[in-house]
């Protein structure tokens, strides 16, 4: 098991900072009846381990008592084979999964748990409906998420909803309309060094302050990342980490990175153009999604020592521009391409200036 | 709540019976009553936001014409999560508009025609569309269509002009605070002056979304205060708000920069925070009209690009670099 996993809080309770939502989910809890929910926060804030948390108070320990399989879905005589999790009282799956058929598969499995009288151990007071977590629910294609309206409306009686999201924009109106948001931030640096030092005690591991602030750093409030790269580094480094002990940002972050550079130390012609391509495809098939390089990739050359100061707003317009056409479709590298080549435009002609 | 019952939302609880409770849309609902008198019902479209009771009056109407019980048989209701491709316009609304039902049930109007609802329309292909129309006009002698969506630009043209078009408002503050009084009062809550006035005032004109915060602060606080309405539905403190414009008014990029940070980290709507900057900018009177309405300009942009699905936080980043230069620059004349 991943020290991230060991680390995860199991309730409310023992949730470590953004005590409002906490709070308020622990209130909640206890009345043993919520509405549709929405969560939304940058990844690796704490939504799914709150939302687990939530649901372990309600339903109690069986919550985690997990199962995961394989589900068909047949639409239009096409098989869709998606990994739905479930305990007695939830179920849990990434619509995404199911590429452009999501609408068909998010309606068929709601269809199917709504309608089902509910299985689980009913005891005591908890309540008969069943809970369904959709993850990346801004991931879901417009239709899919039309079609959620009125069956939220009209599966209430049997079902809650849980939608988690990354950008609250991505959700269509309506739907929002219909859930409680909660918004999760990503935890300071206090707050990420707290769980850090935490779990370096819990796994006997020596961990120096300059560690920990490097850790703290290079994860930027990203706490699942922040324990990945903790789990590394203690491993690589016999679970001593010295002052001088180095933190290694995830490689595809490098590679990113490493874009940035380029840009800024130029040449700026076409063929230092052409040679970032290898780079950006190495990055795309890895399926790590264009609009992180983006951000990446204008960090870098922001923070960038000869990075001209008075180019910065220009830079910043255009990789909001081209991540805008991006978004609207095509083929990434195009837009990426674009932007390098925007991007080089600007700093020769602040450079020369 | 003690035992293991389950009540369902205030939302579905309170939704408006029959067309008189429906609040705020004199227009619409008067126009309705007038058709169930006159039998001269016209088809039907139904626009605007979230929220708004367009859902909740189509059903009213039907359940005053038909009776609860002959309303599965006069009415067949389509919504985003059926097909509705062009072969089940054609095929499905055909076959239901053909078949001929008199039945009268004691105390309800029950016209000789039947109504085909298609709600959540906004993603029905032109070419379904067109379909419609042309069972609208065969079958016009007893069927009624009614059409509603949230944007009514994608609805083609033939089929608007054959519909009496109704724009459902956002619900004025008014309209909001009675009806969540009402549902206070039946359900006999405790509340504190200012706080459904609060929940009304953040919840843009969305009714649905006015009672769901309040049902959610009822159970999470005993007695909940515009405070914790504030918390609840993601309001940016308005002290935040102020102090991010004074800094990225500096004009310097790296102010703009760690602002954009922070406000990404806390994950606030950026969409809010353009409602609460609006006002902020809005009151800044050393801040020149021009500039103003450049910043507003910007403020647009982003709107749209972030509706196109463009990632907020480099949208943000954009526009707080552009208003921190619009203000600098703007106090640089005088
Ligand atoms: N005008 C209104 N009068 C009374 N209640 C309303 C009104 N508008 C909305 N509501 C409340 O909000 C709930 C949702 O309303 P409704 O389903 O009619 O919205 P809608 O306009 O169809 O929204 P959407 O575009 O999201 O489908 C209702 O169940 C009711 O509780
Ligand atoms: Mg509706």
């Amino acid at each position: 098991m991943l020290w991230l996993d060991e680390e995860r809080p199991k309730k409310l309770k023992e949730l470590n900072y953004h005590h409002d939502v906490n709070n308020m989910l622990i209130r909640l809890s206890s009345k043993n009846d919520f509405p549709h929910m929405l969560f939304y926060g940058p990844s690796g804030s704490g939504k799914k381990t709150r939302i687990m948390a939530f649901l372990h108070d309600i339903f109690g320990a069986n919550v985690e008592k997990m199962k995961s399989e394989m589900k068909t879905v047949t639409v239009n005589r096409n098989d869709v084979e998606i990994m739905m999790i479930s305990s007695p009282f939830h179920f849990e799956f990434n619509p995404s999964d199911a590429g452009v058929r999501d609408r068909h598969v998010v309606q068929e499995i709601i269809n199917e748990i709504a309608t089902n009288p509910s299985s689980g151990v009913q005891t005591g007071n908890r309540p008969t409906f069943k809970v369904i977590i959709l993850n990346e629910a801004d991931k879901l294609t417009t239709a899919a998420q039309q079609a959620l309206r009125r069956t939220m409306e009209s599966c209430v009686k049997s079902a809650r909803l849980i939608l988690v999201s990354e950008n609250l924009s991505r959700v269509i109106e309506p739907l929002r309309s219909r859930c409680l948001l909660l918004r999760v931030p990503s935890p300071d640096g206090i707050d990420v060094a707290t769980v850090l030092n935490d779990a370096a005690m819990n796994h006997k591991v020596h961990l120096a302050q300059p560690v920990v602030d490097r850790l703290v750093l290079t994860a930027g409030g990203n706490v699942r990342l922040a324990l990945l790269l903790l789990e590394a580094t203690a491993i690589n480094n016999n679970l001593r980490c010295t002052p001088d002990t180095l933190v290694t940002a995830p490689n595809w972050v490098l590679a990113a990175e490493s874009i940035g550079v380029d840009l800024v130390k130029g040449p700026h012609n076409p063929l230092a153009l052409h040679r970032l391509r290898t780079k950006t495809y190495e990055l795309l098939t890895r399926a790590i999604p264009p609009e992180r390089i983006f951000v990446l990739v204008l960090d870098t050359v922001l923070r960038h020592g000869s990075c001209p100061p008075a180019a910065k707003g220009e830079l910043a317009y255009w990789t909001a521009f081209f991540q805008h056409r991006c978004a609207l479709g095509g083929k990434p590298v195009v837009h990426l391409e674009a932007f390098y080549a925007r991007v080089m435009g600007v700093l020769a002609q602040y450079g020369r200036g | 709540m003690s035992s293991a019952k389950t009540e369902v939302p205030w939302t579905e609880k309170y939704r408006p019976k029959d067309i008189e409770s429906v609040a705020h849309h004199e227009a619409v609902t008067k126009m309705l009553r007038n058709a169930i008198e006159t039998g001269d019902m016209p088809h039907l479209l139904f626009h605007g936001t979230p929220g708004t009771g367009k859902t909740s009056t189509i059903l009213a109407l039907c359940r005053d014409l038909y009776g609860p019980k002959q309303m599965k048989k006069r009415v067949l209701f389509l919504n985003a999560s059926d097909d509705r491709g062009i072969d089940v316009i054609r095929t499905r609304v055909k076959e239901f508009a053909r078949i001929v039902v008199t039945t009268k049930v004691e105390g309800y109007p029950c016209p000789d025609y039947k109504f085909v609802i298609l709600d959540e329309a906004d993603n029905i292909t032109p070419d379904a569309q067109s379909a419609l129309r042309r069972t609208m006009e065969t079958c016009s002698k007893n069927t009624r269509i009614c059409l509603i969506c949230n944007y009514v630009s994608r609805i083609i043209d033939p089929i608007k002009s054959r519909c009496a078009k109704f724009r459902f408002q956002p619900i004025p503050a008014a309209a909001s605070l009675n009806t969540l009084r009402k549902i206070a009062r039946k359900e006999s809550l405790n509340t504190i002056d200012g706080t459904l006035e609060r929940i009304v005032s953040t919840s843009g004109g969305d009714l649905r979304k006015a009672i769901t915060t309040m049902q959610t602060a009822f159970t999470a606080f005993e007695m909940p205060g515009p405070a914790d309405i504030d918390t609840l539905v993601g309001r940016i403190p308005d002290e935040l708000v102020g102090q991010v414009y004074r800094t990225i008014s500096s004009g310097q990029f790296d102010a703009a920069k760690r602002q954009a940070d922070e406000l990404t980290k806390l994950a606030y709507s950026v969409k809010q925070l353009m409602l609460q900057m609006n006002e902020v900018i809005f009151d800044d009177m050393l801040l020149s009209d021009q500039a103003k309405a450049a910043i507003l300009g910007r403020m647009a942009l982003v709107d749209r690009n972030i509706q196109d699905g463009a990632l907020e936080s480099l949208q943000l980043l954009d526009l707080l670099a552009f208003i921190g230069y619009s203000v600098q620059m703007d106090r640089g004349r005088k």
